[in-house]
């Protein structure tokens, strides 16, 4: 059981910059409408760190399916569904040409993403308290009971 | 049809065409100085080359067609005159089958009717328009829409009164029906066409000064209006060709007799000629009941002849693109509308009006049009003050805004910000808020001017004009005669060349390895250095590739002078396309400017290597079919979009006759605002004047540099979306590395707030500056009323041609097919309740043309038929090459000319090139001589019982030949003079592209075919609706849950 904070810690900090990759991407797109930012310099930036981004997220899954947790592995299935779609159909880069045609899609995108990051990392920041609760508390019964129902 | 295009065949070189090209050369165009524009939007820059502009030598946009008179009167009653001005002619209300009524009658039922009308006579005045004589076709005039009802000519009746004319009820005349002065105008309603209208009372008086004004004489087409008295109400009779005046109802006759005792014989041939009646005396009030709708009777109704709808009566753009004049009458201070098109020019105030608007509001923007000598844009230094722009919105001085202060600020129309007025700008402003030295400030009363653009407006300092030329020397450019072709051309244009003696020049050549040419002035003979390593490209002796033109100019001639032959033997069939794009642009980065590729095959080698997919014909018909036409490899993409960054404009010239991938190489040019040239299967014996045209057309006409455009307009619109060849550089940039007078761009807009407060929008396009108000308008009616046809099309086409790329061909055509019948639902809808609408199709005037430009895009090559239909090559080329057409090249390409010409031929008389004929095989007489003209190429069909004599004399001796092996040039007699008068005539009112003379024979297949039958688009083709068809299928669908 020792080592269970540290791989929820890992997932956290996973889940963290995965939030921030998401977030950047966002801030890019909202930077080009506000022609803070052009085209080329936002591709370039974004096409940087998106594959990074697929990576971290397939390896999140699978490190969850390695340690057996289930249902985290089940709800983190979707973006990488997600994630392996637009790849797959080439799409994920950002088209420097056409970008302004799709940024409204793509921020709507990233939002959702941002969203569901942002709740997975309530649930993994949970569980990491519990998993430190409960290897500190180890010899409580009812807090290992407790927890281990998750 | 066959993958091959029937002119494979050689034609002989054709000597008389080529006018053009050396017209072309000599003029000098001023290019101008690279001006680049950060975020002003460029100007051209001063110095080099303000100066020389001239007008360009080329008219403007022909428009051949004559123009329609003023839309709609003026509201301003008229008072009873009647015959007045003319009026418009055909916009007249509708009504009744097919014809539009001008002037529908006035009593309408909640109208008091005026006491009397006085038909002042005007009985009939359309001049008099020839009847054809025997011609076949029976449209002999320009004017479609109307139908003439024949009432018999008038000339009888002129003069008498006809006490008593019995109310008629009967619609199909038109008339005039003037409104005696003293009238007030009545409203307007709308009602004027409720069935029952009919009640005249009387027209007691008519006619009083008829007599004098009636010609003594009017020719039987004309029969029209005279009759006219009555009130279009029902719609009910197709019209029948001549009608003669007993047919109808009797209502009708005794109408009619009363007026014209006598009928003569209206003939059949007659009937359109009718159209025009309208211009007479329209009483003010009329019209604007006329101007309700116009309409088309498609149901069989009682009484008529023939069920259904009668072809010959259905509106037809044959005098061409009409602008709508009313909008340029309220804001006279507007940019000309060849600069800058609404799709309506109202706009909704409410967002909720916006969404039943179902055409799009946008703009159509060209904004370097050619302007014809008289009308230049004025160019404005503001070299002292510094260019006046809002502080806010950096909106330039324009004649929308407004002085106050007593001149010491300025209100800003786009903003409303109030602004200082820079000491060196300030003038007293008079008691009417006029500044008191507007007339010699020229941005203060045009809506278009240029500004020269002081430093602070450049990025860097207008870099020279650079041409850089990346040609393909492989087997075929050069067995294909192109190499020899296009060094010829580009030599002439040396002494052109926009930059006087700053130009640049250099050039790579390629197959399997790339040839850079060292050409430095001290040299005699160029050098050649040739790099085969294509996958670590670097540039030999960067400094010595690129090299000032009159300072190497007996090198670069030297060069141009030997390259055909240095590559004659060459067996070499590959292509190092992307490697050789790669180091062209190494080498034009610092500079920027233009390079023109010439490609005569699929790259083969290297990074950017092409497929042969075009050949996979079991992806077409399925979901994927699209990807066929979307750049297959993102190398092109990133290239492109690196040459827009650093200012290179790419035209790429494609010249194989197997398939090349025009979709993935035409993205070079897309998305820097270049263009395509497409000539499939070149044979230098037979292309030679078109590339020539086309290629010193490109070199020497007028180019801004480094550009950057943006339209700017008022609060609470924006535009959303833009389309057209260039990249944007932010929301709202257009970033255009080189641009010129033939590239348009179009633009859709939408409302940010749910109400507009305003009563004007005002639009402003910063290239040159090009200012326009359009009124905000509460009404659906009044938006319709305001439309535009030909930007409404432009703008279609180039939304259907991207939807094309992402889903299947027919999905594009019905999306056109939807928003058309959606629209004129919408506008059904309006009017239903008042109108007893059964049976008819109804349409306002001003759209009176969009189902036929509709048909006509559906049938266009990018949207027609299968895959099989067209080659997958020349769709894409259609398609990029439409994506840039100014609106009216457009619509002479989707409905070209057709006129007759073996009747000029024979006689003296003038060739008139207003007397098209409709897009239909009934137009064409088998003893007749027939010039088709699209804008992009010329068919001449020989009818099969065409007089030998004519042919003889056009092609010589050898008439009998194949006329794929001959061509029309000119030859020692009057008749062939006089048609290579008339090509050569046709192709200087449109210089944009050189239109190839095809010679066609009447059952020539499939030649004929190829050339001509697929382009009627009235008729049916492969599957596709003809003209008629098409309405019903449009009525249909109106009628569906309407």
């Amino acid at each position: 059981m020792d080592w269970l904070p540290f791989i929820w810690l890992i997932f956290s900090c996973m889940n963290l910059t995965l939030l921030g990759l998401n977030f950047y991407e966002f801030l890019g797109f909202s930077d080009l409408e506000a022609d803070f930012l052009n085209p080329y310099e936002l591709s370039s930036r974004i096409n940087y760190v998106i594959v990074p981004e697929y990576l971290l997220h397939g390896a999140l899954c699978i490190l969850f399916l390695m340690t057996g947790h289930w249902i985290m592995f089940l709800l983190s299935l979707p973006t990488a569904y997600y994630n392996l779609k637009q790849y797959l159909s080439n799409k994920h880069l950002v088209d420097v040409t056409e970008v302004f045609k799709v940024v409204s899609t793509e921020k709507k995108a990233r939002l959702i993403k941002l969203g569901f990051y942002v709740i997975f990392f309530g649930l993994v920041i949970t569980r990491l308290a519990l998993s430190v609760v409960s290897t500190v508390f180890a010899d409580d019964e009812d807090i290992v009971a407790w927890s281990t129902i998750y | 049809m066959g993958p091959e295009n029937p002119n494979r065949p050689n034609y002989p070189l054709r000597p008389a065409a080529t006018p053009f090209a050396s017209q072309q050369s000599s003029t000098p165009f001023s290019s101008s100085g690279p001006a680049v524009g950060s975020e002003a939007p460029a100007f051209r820059p001063g110095p080099p080359a303000a100066s020389n502009f001239q007008a360009p030598p080329f008219a403007g946009g022909p428009l051949v067609g004559t123009e329609v008179p003023a839309f709609r009167p003026p509201p301003s009653i008229r008072s009873g005159e009647v015959v007045g001005p003319p009026p418009p002619p055909s916009y007249g209300p509708p009504t009744s089958g097919f014809q539009r009524f001008p002037n529908p009658p006035v009593s309408s039922a909640g109208q008091v009717p005026p006491p009397h009308i006085s038909l002042t006579g005007q009985p009939v005045i359309a001049p008099p328009t020839r009847p054809p004589p025997g011609h076949a076709s029976p449209f002999s005039h320009p004017q479609p829409p109307l139908v003439s009802m024949g009432s018999p000519p008038q000339i009888i009746k002129t003069g008498q009164p006809n006490p008593n004319i019995p109310p008629p009820a009967d619609q199909r005349f038109s008339t005039p029906i003037p409104r005696p002065s003293s009238q007030p105008s009545s409203p307007p309603t709308g009602t004027s066409y409720p069935a029952g209208r009919g009640t005249y009372p009387g027209y007691p008086n008519m006619q009083p000064n008829s007599d004098s004004q009636a010609p003594p004489m009017l020719p039987a087409s004309f029969q029209m209006q005279q009759g006219g008295y009555g009130p279009p109400m029902q719609s009910s009779f197709p019209l029948q060709r001549g009608y003669a005046p007993q047919a109808p109802p009797t209502s009708l006759l005794a109408q009619q007799r009363g007026y014209a005792p006598v009928p003569p014989v209206s003939t059949s041939s007659g009937l359109y000629s009718g159209n025009q009646f309208q211009q007479h005396g329209i009483a003010p009030a009329q019209q604007s009941l006329a101007e309700d709708f116009s309409s088309l009777s498609l149901g069989s109704v009682p009484g008529s002849y023939d069920a259904g709808l009668d072809i010959t009566a259905l509106p037809r753009p044959l005098d061409g693109d009409v602008e709508p004049k009313s909008y340029a009458d309220m804001y006279p201070m507007n940019c000309d509308s060849r600069f800058l098109r609404l799709t309506t020019s109202g706009i909704p105030n409410s967002q909720s009006l916006a969404s039943r608007w179902h055409l799009s509001i946008g703009a159509v923007v060209c904004p370097l049009a050619e302007t014809p000598p008289g009308e230049e844009v004025p160019i404005v230094n503001f070299a002292t003050t510094g260019i006046i722009r809002c502080r806010r919105c950096r909106t330039y001085v324009n004649p929308y805004v407004a002085f106050t202060d007593n001149g010491r600020k300025w209100r800003c129309n786009i903003c409303s910000l109030l602004n200082d007025v820079p000491s060196d700008y300030f003038a007293h402003v008079d008691a009417s808020g006029r500044r008191v030295d507007l007339d010699q400030r020229p941005e203060l009363i045009k809506g278009s001017v240029e500004f020269i653009a002081p430093a602070e407006y450049m990025v860097r300092p207008p870099m020279p004009p650079l041409y850089f030329f990346l040609i393909d020397v492989s087997i075929s450019a050069v067995k294909s005669g192109m190499l020899e072709v296009m060094s010829q051309t580009i030599k002439s244009c040396l002494d052109s060349l926009p930059g006087s003696t700053r130009t640049q020049i250099g050039f790579i050549t390629y197959d399997s390895t790339i040839h850079f040419y060292n050409m430095k002035s001290s040299l005699a003979q160029p050098q050649m250095m040739v790099v085969s390593d294509l996958d670590d490209i670097f540039v030999p002796l960067p400094d010595d590739l690129l090299v000032n033109l009159s300072e190497s100019r007996s090198v670069v001639e030297a060069f141009l002078d030997s390259l055909p032959s240095m590559f004659q033997e060459n067996m070499n069939v590959e292509s190092a396309f992307g490697p050789a794009l790669k180091a062209a642009f190494l080498v034009m980065s610092q500079l920027g400017g233009k390079l023109l590729i010439f490609q005569n095959s699929l790259p083969s080698l290297g990074a950017g290597l092409l497929k042969l997919r075009g050949d996979d014909i079991r992806v077409y018909g399925t979901d994927k079919e699209h990807t066929l036409r979307l750049p297959e490899d993102p190398f092109y993409k990133q290239m492109a979009a690196d040459f827009t960054k650093y200012q290179i404009a790419v035209n790429v010239y494609a010249f194989s006759d197997k398939y090349t991938d025009i979709a993935t190489l035409g993205t070079l040019a897309k998305y820097t605002g270049g263009q395509v040239y497409y000539y499939p299967n070149f044979q230098a014996s037979i292309h030679k004047e078109k590339l020539k045209h086309e290629l010193t057309r490109d070199l020497t006409r007028e180019t801004a540099w480094e550009a950057v455009m943006r339209i700017r307009c008022g609060k609470g619109v924006r535009f959303t979306s833009y389309h057209g060849n260039f990249m944007l550089r932010s929301t709202d940039l257009l970033a255009l590395p080189a641009v010129d007078c033939d590239k348009a761009y179009a633009a859709q807009l939408s409302l940010e707030e749910t109400l507009l407060t305003t009563q004007t929008v005002y639009f402003q396009v910063a290239l040159l500056v090009h200012t326009a108000a359009a009124p905000v308008v509460a009404d659906l009616g009044e938006m319709y009323r305001l439309a535009d046809t030909g930007a409404i099309i432009s703008l279609f086409s180039r939304l259907a041609i991207e939807k094309t790329l992402s889903s299947k061909l027919e999905e594009a055509r019905n999306g056109v097919q939807h928003r058309i019948v959606k629209a004129l639902r919408e506008y059904r809808n309006l009017y239903a309740v008042q109108h007893r609408l059964s049976g008819r199709m109804i349409y306002p005037e001003s759209l009176k043309f969009l189902p036929l430009y509709g048909l006509a895009l559906c049938k266009s090559l990018p949207l027609r038929g299968g895959y099989s239909d067209v080659q997958l090559d020349e769709r894409s080329a259609a398609a990029y090459t439409m994506m840039a057409l100014p609106v009216k090249s457009l619509l002479k390409l989707l409905y070209p000319n057709l006129v007759r010409v073996d009747e000029c031929l024979v006689k003296t008389e003038e060739f008139d090139t207003r007397k098209r004929l409709p897009l239909t095989v009934e137009s064409l007489d088998t003893r007749g001589l027939y010039i088709f003209d699209d804008g992009f190429q010329f068919v001449v069909w020989f009818g099969k019982a065409l007089s030998p004599d004519i042919t003889k004399n056009l092609v010589g001796e050898d008439f009998a030949t194949d006329f794929s092996k001959v061509s029309l040039s000119q030859r020692d007699n009057p008749m062939s003079r006089k048609i290579m008068e008339i090509l050569n005539q046709s192709r200087k009112s449109d210089p944009s592209y050189f239109q190839l003379c095809h010679l066609v024979r009447q059952g020539d297949q499939p030649r004929e075919g190829f050339f001509l039958l697929t382009s009627l688009v009235e008729d049916q083709i492969g599957g596709a609706n003809g003209y008629a068809d098409w309405m019903v299928l449009l009525f249909r669908q109106v009628q569906q849950n309407a």
